[in-house]
């Protein structure tokens, strides 16, 4: 008789528990998978960038172009974070005529929005040719305010 | 004296059986409550998650459809050569969207209804359809604008 309560009682909390546990995962709210269209917004930024002539201005040393591109993403609810590594490979030579030579004159920047950052991030990197033999290689991060 | 001996473990053996069946009903009782419930959390689990992948489904729909207008359906196209055309993607403007059937998208998507604007990149204003909107960031006639797709 004590046996067979002992199973009933098992049972039971058993039962108990596993109710318990799928009630957690009704009230566990859904999400929709965003990660693809953040991925895109974040492409679309760079992309008008790079059509509304921002990567002439960038190497004309113009860094505005970074805070708008953080500002429209802002605008969407993002922040953007942004790094720049200018690679100038060229060197005129006496003659004036741009000559790839191997130094190479590397400058890193960093541009990183003001919000608070969070673990999911999108991230793309563009590797844009500027001028003669200028790189310009453009690290973005977004992720939602 | 055998008589009531009898008489004692007669009723001790009612007593036992009642009680069995008693424990019995309670435990019944308790494991059909126990069934219900936890039926019906499955229930709602399969309902929510029903739910949940509907909605992911339209919303990679709408998806599909900003991206095929962005890159490809409602922007600018110049010939170059014969049969040959470049496509400006990111690039729209009154008349490359003029192009766009709308109820063909939406024939295509099995959407029940698709809406498309345009709004200022500081924000679209909302929406009075209860349905699912994706913004694309774009070149509105030259300017930086928002392609919106909505669907439900």
């Amino acid at each position: 008789m004590k046996r067979g309560l002992m199973s009933f009682e098992s049972v039971f909390s058993l039962a108990i528990l596993i109710i318990f546990i799928s009630s957690l995962s009704i009230l566990k709210p859904n999400y929709l998978d965003t990660s693809l269209y953040e991925y895109q917004l974040l492409n679309d930024i760079l992309e008008i960038t790079e059509k509304n002539s921002g990567i002439e201005r960038l190497s004309n040393g113009d860094i505005t172009v970074i805070l708008e591109m953080q500002e429209i993403a802002q605008k969407q609810g993002y922040c953007l974070d942004i790094t720049l590594e200018l690679i100038d490979r060229t060197i005129p030579n006496m003659e004036d005529e741009f000559i790839i030579i191997n130094q190479t004159l590397y400058i890193e920047l960093t541009f990183p929005s003001l919000c608070e950052e969070r673990v999911n991030k999108v991230s793309t990197t563009r590797t844009i040719p500027a001028y003669l033999g200028e790189i310009i290689v453009l690290e973005a991060k977004m992720w939602k305010q | 004296m055998i008589k009531i001996m009898w008489l004692i473990d007669w009723t001790e053996s009612r007593f036992k059986k009642g009680q069995f069946a008693f424990d019995l009903a309670v435990a019944v009782i308790i494991v059909s409550f126990i069934l219900y419930f936890g039926l019906t959390t499955v229930a709602e689990i399969h309902n929510s998650s029903k739910n949940s992948l509907e909605e992911q489904i339209l919303f990679n729909k709408i998806l599909a459809a900003a991206d095929y207008l962005v890159k490809e359906g409602a922007v600018e196209t110049k010939e170059i050569f014969q049969g040959s055309k470049a496509i400006y993607h990111h690039q729209l403007t009154s008349f490359s969207f003029s192009k766009v059937d709308k109820n063909e998208l939406k024939d295509k998507l099995q959407l029940k209804e698709i809406y498309i604007d345009f709004c200022p990149i500081e924000g679209c204003s909302n929406i009075s359809i209860d349905s699912i909107c994706v913004n694309r960031i774009i070149l509105f006639e030259g300017d930086n604008s928002i392609l919106r797709v909505c669907g439900k």
